[in-house]
């Protein structure tokens, strides 16, 4: 009592402390401001790569460090480490102001533990574990001098040629959303200030993932109700969730490009949406509008840019070079330097680097969080999580003890990734001298779970990720065949799926799926091991084989948490955040699509429906998918009344049943269609879910409320209403497999 | 001077009696149609807006129908798809002798390319690049479908498309909008003549409005979404061509647009097509489009109904709906008598400007169908057609043209038939009358050379795929053997042979309406007959039958000769053997991409550069714009296709570097047959705008012209350019040209080009 009294009146201090913080804040930068030549001002709105790495096309110079001591540089990318950061922070405290600089880093999924890539953890739609895995990565990179990751990713995607689908959450806007929030919350922790929370930067503002072709960088172009609907509400959530930065994209989006679109940043992102923190380009994003055809030169470039609202240039040099000139010809006013200015060292405030600029670069923290045990713990678990079980016809899980007591149990273990260690990793991820210690094969981790010697395990690579050579095969086959089970490892190399890694042949790459014809044909139980970072084409794999499991790239832990699935330690829960297709050509297939005039009802109805001649309607699994070990049985929807109006609620409550032997985790989904629009609305929108874990023969209720904030969407003039009217609610297991029943708002 | 001035004047006084008279004529319209509504009731008014499916009319009597009652009860504005004379006269008798006001039907039908006498699928006849040939077609097949009772044609077809998975690309002139809307215009011009009252003249109908090639991963009916500045740039230019042609009709398409369907969407029909482009005659529908607006989403029949005679549709293909709920909702008020009068109007107008209540029989002359319809004059027009709509896209080692002597195997499923070589739409065609190539092949050589034929391989390994790709009577005779077995009877043939003829493809049902596929390679079984034939060593020239760009990039690097006949209508056999043996040499160009495979689809010469472009010829590079593992480049570019003889071009000369304001520039570029044959080649013109308030093309056709050159010739090419070319539509959508640099490219296709750069200042 006493406790929740206290809590109460926490809460309401809270805005008026928040208030007066701002207001400090505010003041604080207001007098640094003041104190700043232009010169100056158009410095923080500079941001350099450090002189170590790269991600882009690399410009060096030399003089890099005379212009962070002159206040000429308001950020540095890919610097990190405590000494490092502190190093050019001293360089940045020998200019005028001392205006301390922001490290910006890309830790996309973990830093120095490295975590399934962010759309396999969107694959556990497990919001919390990836609101820690986050935090984990957060506490790491900031004990290593970070201040801000250029992280999450938000952009939905609907096309899997495009490399970047392994950065984001997948396909839904409703599902991104709350991932987004989860990431941004878990990045910023307790807030900014705190030496353990990193800036989050939500990008690529905005609709990157929609690129012609799936080539990466390509033109975008889509209907503003296309882009509210389905594009912009990942982002939006973020801002609501308090994300401190945005990036733009590189995309150019109906002419225009992102970071010269005022439309986005001006418009939606700071009016709209009242965003208070600054946007940075995407590296080079500004001077590349001079290939777009949009710049004429650079300096026509930060005149465009900076009057749309980029407030700092990562890379492409403009501003520092041409920004001041632009002002001071009266191209560009002062006052937008000023708003950018000032949202800048607004966030150095907040973090607390005007009181502390070493804060942040403690090599003491550093060393603490180096090795963390629990950050294993916390990796292993998200690992286990991302695992989507595809298919099992009785083999999963295996057994960890041999049933014959006279004979050695022989498991096959085969493929290029059995053996592996970085190619877990994946994309976006960093590389330590000790990976070789630290990343868990999948060799090692099944060599301790086995009953040695009364289980043996036989390796043979069979062939490389992307061989066109068959010679390994014979060696595979005489494996399997000494074998009572098989288990292949195959999928995509760590760098075929990833920034400027578009794929226009997404089918597993090389000669791996004859490899897994070869094993078949031998007649033994096998289990397929996919690690890729995109949905790829394997139906033969598909059709053919018993056990599938898609294993994505799960980071350091990856060998430990693949073990943990095959062995039944962890029973695989993991939902599809995206569609897996059938082919190249059924690209872009989506489970929120439009049901069109001329909708086909199955395969054999395709005269005169929307439906391909030679190609089945339906992917090859779904959005939502995702089998268990164990059954879940779903009885029929309860509604609590046939309508409800637009100020009350509707509960649906479902019965689930775990009706298998085994204790299981399943992610109860709910999706609703609005019948009939004023404009056309998608087949089915996921609206809410539930992860439950149900002991053998439990079951349990799940409900989830609707009101009528649920069934808002753009209408033709981007209004965000509801109409009133017939929808169908579904509950299931996946997007397919669901449970429906009609109900009506008044 | 003199002369000038006389020119200038007679041309003020023609168009101003122009002027004159076609307000006086529209006096007179707007007197007889007032006064024949003003007898109408509001039945009989909702009555003109109905198309219904003419039902049990084909294979019944017109008076004992069901539609004979409709039609008595004033219910029925127009018909469709009825083939001959005789019935329609049947049909009409019924509606002016027995229905109350006696107000004349209007008969439409699907005259895509051609009526009896069968002219190339439009994807090919646009591949000619030549108007006056795409002109006469549409001239011809007027002729033939007005002696036969129609007057109504649901082309030209005009949806620009980027994604060959779509079927429907067969029937459009592929992805360019500049070269669309010639071809547009031409159809329209062809179709209508000067006069809509002439009795070989039919009234165009222009489709589908809007965007219908746009659907989502190529699916026919599916979703489509852009931003408005690509409607306006990309897609609509076409549409508003045949406006300004002044087509008579236009037809809405399937697909949705912003959300809304294209049928029900006001913005659309009212707003920028009557608005915007003053477009004045009727809207219709495409097949229930009204009542798929059910399945779309937005309604039940009344609502959606309702929605669309709102919106700006005039008359509702087979649906009904309007028909039936109209009345009831003008009673809720959902709809005006305004708009109900609006819409009758307009057909009212069609049926008056086409002469109809005049002489309502006008279109049903028994002399013009027995002597007018499939005439040796016409076939000669489309066999010759046919020739030059085909494009040459390798002849490795000259091994095209052929000579007119010696041993040709000629292989392949394609090679024996009729029934596919009309293709897709080809509603009042007679199979039985068109010339398979094997036919054509040996009435053109006659004795002088001996072919031997086998068919080598079925369609396609499925029999039920090849089911579904041989309806509407098109059968290939599956030959049920084993594919070997097959295979061998063509190599059995083959070694008999001096060079290897492989007809090879899709067939015709395989694209077209309905007809997406997902898989847009060769089918393979018949690519494993071509390996097959490869390896005899033997020259092998494909003969490649489409509807659309396939990926053939394994043929573009091993087979010698390929030349794309797309489907070239009643007289393709001829017309292959006059291409194939030298008696025309091949002067097509490609107007759609032809891609490596499907994963680069969407592929078009007209993309952006982007802000990570890769350099030209360049792969792979880092962080640039392309794919791990192809190329950005096509197999073969829009605007691609070889000849007999070679071109070549001079640098690109400019009247000036430097321009302002309305000035013009001249272009010019020297064109040398530098080969030993005549032949024709298809100069293009391309400008890119380099820097633009939006980003602009990589390159846009904005001229072409087609020139004939003896062998040695050379022929100065000029191209007048003036601001109207740098026109576009920019971010607010208005239509207006920035100054700047712009680059002016001309050459044979639009990847090889000669450049100049010009700066325009305003």
């Amino acid at each position: 009592m006493k406790r929740l009294l206290l809590i109460n009146l926490g809460l309401a201090i809270a805005p008026f402390f928040a208030v007066a913080q701002t207001k400090t804040i505010d003041q604080k930068v207001d007098s640094v401001l003041k104190l700043m030549t232009l010169e100056e001002k158009v410095g923080q709105m500079n941001q350099y790569n450090g002189p170590w790495g790269s991600t882009g096309p690399l410009t060096n110079d030399d003089k890099l460090l005379d212009q962070v001591k002159s206040g000429k540089v308001g950020s540095m990318l890919n610097v990190t480490g405590a000494k490092r950061t502190r190093e050019l922070q001293e360089l940045a405290m020998q200019s005028r102001l001392k205006i301390p600089m922001l490290f910006g880093q890309d830790v996309v999924h973990g830093y120095r533990t490295i975590f399934p890539l962010p759309i396999a953890e969107a694959a556990s739609w497990d919001l919390a574990a990836m609101e820690r895995s986050a935090r984990i990565a957060a506490i790491e990179s900031s004990a290593a001098g970070v201040h801000w990751t250029f992280a999450p990713m938000v952009d939905i995607a609907r096309d899997p040629r495009w490399g970047r689908v392994m950065e984001g959450a997948g396909e839904d806007p409703w599902l991104g959303s709350k991932i987004a929030v989860a990431r941004v919350k878990g990045f910023q922790g307790k807030g900014l200030g705190h030496t353990d929370a990193v800036m989050a930067c939500a990008k690529h503002f905005a609709a990157y993932g929609a690129a012609v072709g799936g080539r990466d960088y390509n033109s975008v172009d889509m209907s503003l109700r296309q882009l509210h609907e389905v594009y912009l509400p990942p982002f939006k959530a973020a801002a609501e969730a308090g994300v401190a930065t945005y990036m733009n994209s590189f995309n150019d989006i109906n002419g225009i490009p992102a970071s010269a679109s005022k439309l986005l940043q001006r418009d939606i992102l700071k009016g709209q949406w009242k965003f208070k923190g600054f946007v940075v380009s995407d590296w080079g994003s500004i001077g590349e509008m001079i290939p777009h055809g949009y710049a004429r030169d650079n300096a026509h470039a930060a005149i465009l840019a900076s009057n749309a609202g980029s407030d700092m240039d990562m890379e492409s040099r403009s501003y520092i070079q041409y920004l001041a000139k632009a002002v001071r010809e009266g191209k560009v006013k002062l006052t937008v330097v000023d708003d950018a200015v000032r949202r800048i060292l607004r966030k150095k405030f907040e973090m607390g680097l005007f009181n502390d600029p070493y804060r942040f670069s403690s090599e003491e923290r550093e060393k603490e969080q180096w090795n963390n045990p629990d950050h294993i713990k916390e990796a292993l678990d998200m690992a286990r999580k991302s695992i989507v079980l595809l298919k099992n016809e009785n083999i999963l899980p295996l057994a960890k003890q041999s049933h014959k007591d006279s004979e050695v149990r022989r498991i096959a273990m085969i493929g290029p990734f059995i053996k592996a260690q970085s190619d877990h990793l994946g994309f976006w991820s960093y590389d330590w001298p000790d990976d070789s210690t630290r990343i868990s094969s999948i060799w090692d981790a099944v060599q301790k779970k086995i009953d040695a010697p009364a289980t043996e395990l036989l390796y043979a690579k069979g062939c490389g990720i992307n061989d066109s050579s068959t010679a390994g095969f014979a060696e595979a086959i005489a494996v399997a065949q000494r074998s009572d089970v098989i288990v292949l490892s195959i999928g995509e190399a760590r760098d075929m799926t990833g920034e400027a890694k578009s794929r226009s042949n997404i089918h597993l790459p090389g000669v791996q799926e004859e490899l897994v014809k070869a094993l078949q044909a031998t007649g033994k139980p096998m289990v397929v091991l996919i690690s890729a970072g995109r949905p790829l084409v394997f139906n033969w794999t598909r059709e053919h084989v018993p056990a599938i499991l898609y294993t994505w790239w799960l980071g350091t832990t990856a060998g430990d948490a693949i073990a943990d699935v095959l062995f039944g330690d962890y029973n695989p829960s993991g939902k599809l955040p995206m569609t897996f297709p059938l082919s190249e050509g059924q690209i872009p297939i989506y489970y929120n699509y439009y049901n069109t005039g001329r909708p086909a009802k199955n395969d054999s109805d395709r005269f005169y429906r929307s439906a391909y001649t030679d190609l089945s309607l339906y992917p090859a699994y779904p959005f939502g998918y995702g089998l268990s070990y164990t059954k879940f049985a779903y009885s029929e929807i309860k509604l609590s009344a046939p309508s409800f109006t637009k100020t009350s609620s509707l509960t649906a409550t479902i019965t689930v049943t775990n009706t298998g032997s085994l204790a299981g985790t399943e992610t109860v989904q709910l999706y609703i269609r609005d019948l009939v629009g004023s404009v056309v609305r998608p087949v089915k929108e996921l609206k809410g879910f539930q992860q439950i874990h149900l002991q053998p023969g439990e079951s349990r209720e799940v409900k989830f409320t609707i009101t009528e904030k649920d069934l808002r969407f753009y209408d033709d003039q981007l209004r965000f209403i509801s109409e009133p009217g017939e929808f169908t609610l579904f509950i299931g297991t996946d997007s397919r497999n669901v449970k429906e029943v009609g109900f009506e708002m008044k | 001077m003199k002369k000038v001035v006389l020119f200038f004047l007679a041309f003020v006084l023609i168009s101003g009696q122009r002027v004159m008279a076609q307000s006086a004529s529209d006096a007179k319209m707007k007197t007889f149609i007032d006064a024949l509504m003003k007898k109408m009731t509001l039945d009989e008014k909702i009555g003109q807006l109905n198309l219904p499916g003419s039902g049990d009319i084909v294979t019944g009597q017109a008076q004992s129908s069901d539609i004979g009652r409709k039609i008595r009860e004033g219910k029925v504005g127009g018909l469709f798809n009825i083939k001959s004379a005789a019935k329609i006269r049947d049909v009409q008798k019924v509606a002016v002798e027995e229905s109350r006001l006696k107000i004349p039907l209007i008969f439409g039908m699907d005259v895509i390319h051609g009526y009896e006498t069968v002219f190339p699928i439009p994807l090919g006849l646009s591949a000619t690049w030549d108007m006056n040939l795409v002109e006469r077609s549409a001239r011809i097949a007027a002729i033939e479908a007005s002696a036969d009772g129609i007057n109504w044609t649901f082309s030209p077809m005009v949806d620009i498309s980027r994604d060959p998975r779509w079927g429907r690309t067969a029937e459009g002139a592929g992805e360019d909008a500049y070269l669309g809307s010639q071809i547009a215009a031409a159809m329209v011009k062809g179709y209508q003549g000067s006069d809509l009252s002439k009795n070989n003249t039919i009234m165009s109908c222009v489709k589908h409005y809007a965007l219908y090639g746009a659907g989502e991963a190529g699916r026919d009916y599916n979703t489509v979404d852009m931003s408005r500045i690509r409607m306006y740039n990309e897609y609509f230019p076409p549409y508003q061509a045949a406006v300004k042609a002044g087509v008579g009709s236009v037809m809405a398409s399937f697909n949705e647009i912003d959300g809304v369907p294209a049928t029900g969407n006001k913005w659309l029909l009212t707003d920028v097509l009557r608005k915007q482009w003053g477009f004045n005659g009727f809207v219709v529908t495409d097949y229930t489009g009204i009542n798929e607006m059910v399945d779309h989403g937005i309604g039940d029949l009344k609502t959606v109904s309702a929605r669309a005679l709102m919106a700006g549709i005039d008359m509702d293909m087979v649906g009904e709906g309007l028909l039936t709920t109209t009345k009831q909702s003008l009673k809720e008020g959902k709809v005006t008598l305004a708009q109900i009068d609006l819409a009758c109007r307009r057909i009212l107008e069609a049926k008056y400007k086409l002469g109809l209540f005049q002489d309502p029989y006008k279109y049903c002359d028994d002399t013009r169908a027995q002597s007018e319809i499939f005439t040796d004059a016409h076939r000669k027009e489309a066999r010759s057609i046919a020739a030059q709509s085909f494009v040459l896209l390798r002849n490795q080692g000259n091994v095209l043209p052929l000579k007119k002597s010696g041993t040709i195997a000629l292989v392949g499923p394609l090679a024996d038939s009729k029934e596919n070589m009309p293709g897709t739409w080809s509603v009042a065609a007679n199979f039985s009358k068109a010339t398979s190539v094997l036919a054509g092949l040996k009435e053109v050589v006659g004795d002088k050379v001996n072919i031997l034929y086998a068919k080598g391989a079925n369609l396609d390994h499925d029999p039920k795929f090849e089911e579904r790709a041989g309806m509407f009577g098109k059968n290939l005779q599956r030959d049920n053997r084993p594919a070997e077995e097959i295979i061998k009877e063509a190599l059995d043939v083959a070694a008999k042979a001096d060079v290897i003829v492989a007809a090879l493809g899709e067939a015709s049902e395989m694209s077209g309406e309905s007809s997406s596929r997902s898989n847009i390679e060769i089918p393979e079984s018949q690519r494993q007959l071509l390996m097959a034939l490869l390896k005899t060593g033997k020259p092998v020239v494909l003969v490649l039958f489409t509807g659309r760009p396939l990926a053939i990039k394994w043929e573009s690097e091993n087979v010698p000769a390929i030349l794309n006949v797309w489907f070239p209508g009643s007289e393709a056999g001829y017309a292959v053997a006059d291409v194939l043996f030298g008696d025309v040499n091949p002067s097509g160009k490609l107007n759609m991409t032809f891609p490596q495979n499907v994963g680069q689809v969407p592929i078009f010469y007209n993309h952006k550069n982007t802000g990570r472009p890769l350099a030209e010829g360049g792969w792979f590079s880092k962080f640039r714009s392309n794919y791990l593992d192809v190329s950005n480049d096509p197999v073969y570019p829009f605007g691609y296709g070889l000849s007999y003889t070679q071109f070549t071009y001079s640098d690109v000369t400019v009247s000036s570097a430097n321009l302002k304001g309305n000035q013009k520039l001249t272009a010019s570029v020297m064109v040398t047959n530098s080969g030993k044959l005549d032949g024709k080649e298809v100069v293009q013109l391309y400008i890119r705008d380099v820097v633009g308030s939006v980003t602009r093309p990589m390159k846009e056709l904005k001229g072409f012209q087609k020139i004939e050159l003896k062998a040695g010739e050379s022929k100065t090419v000029t191209f007048t350019i003036t601001p109207e070319d740098l026109k576009f539509y920019n971010y607010v959508l208005k239509y207006d040209w920035e100054p700047g640099e712009f680059q002016i490219m001309i050459g044979g296709n639009s990847n090889e080009v000669k450049m100049k750069s010009v700066n325009w200042a305003k």
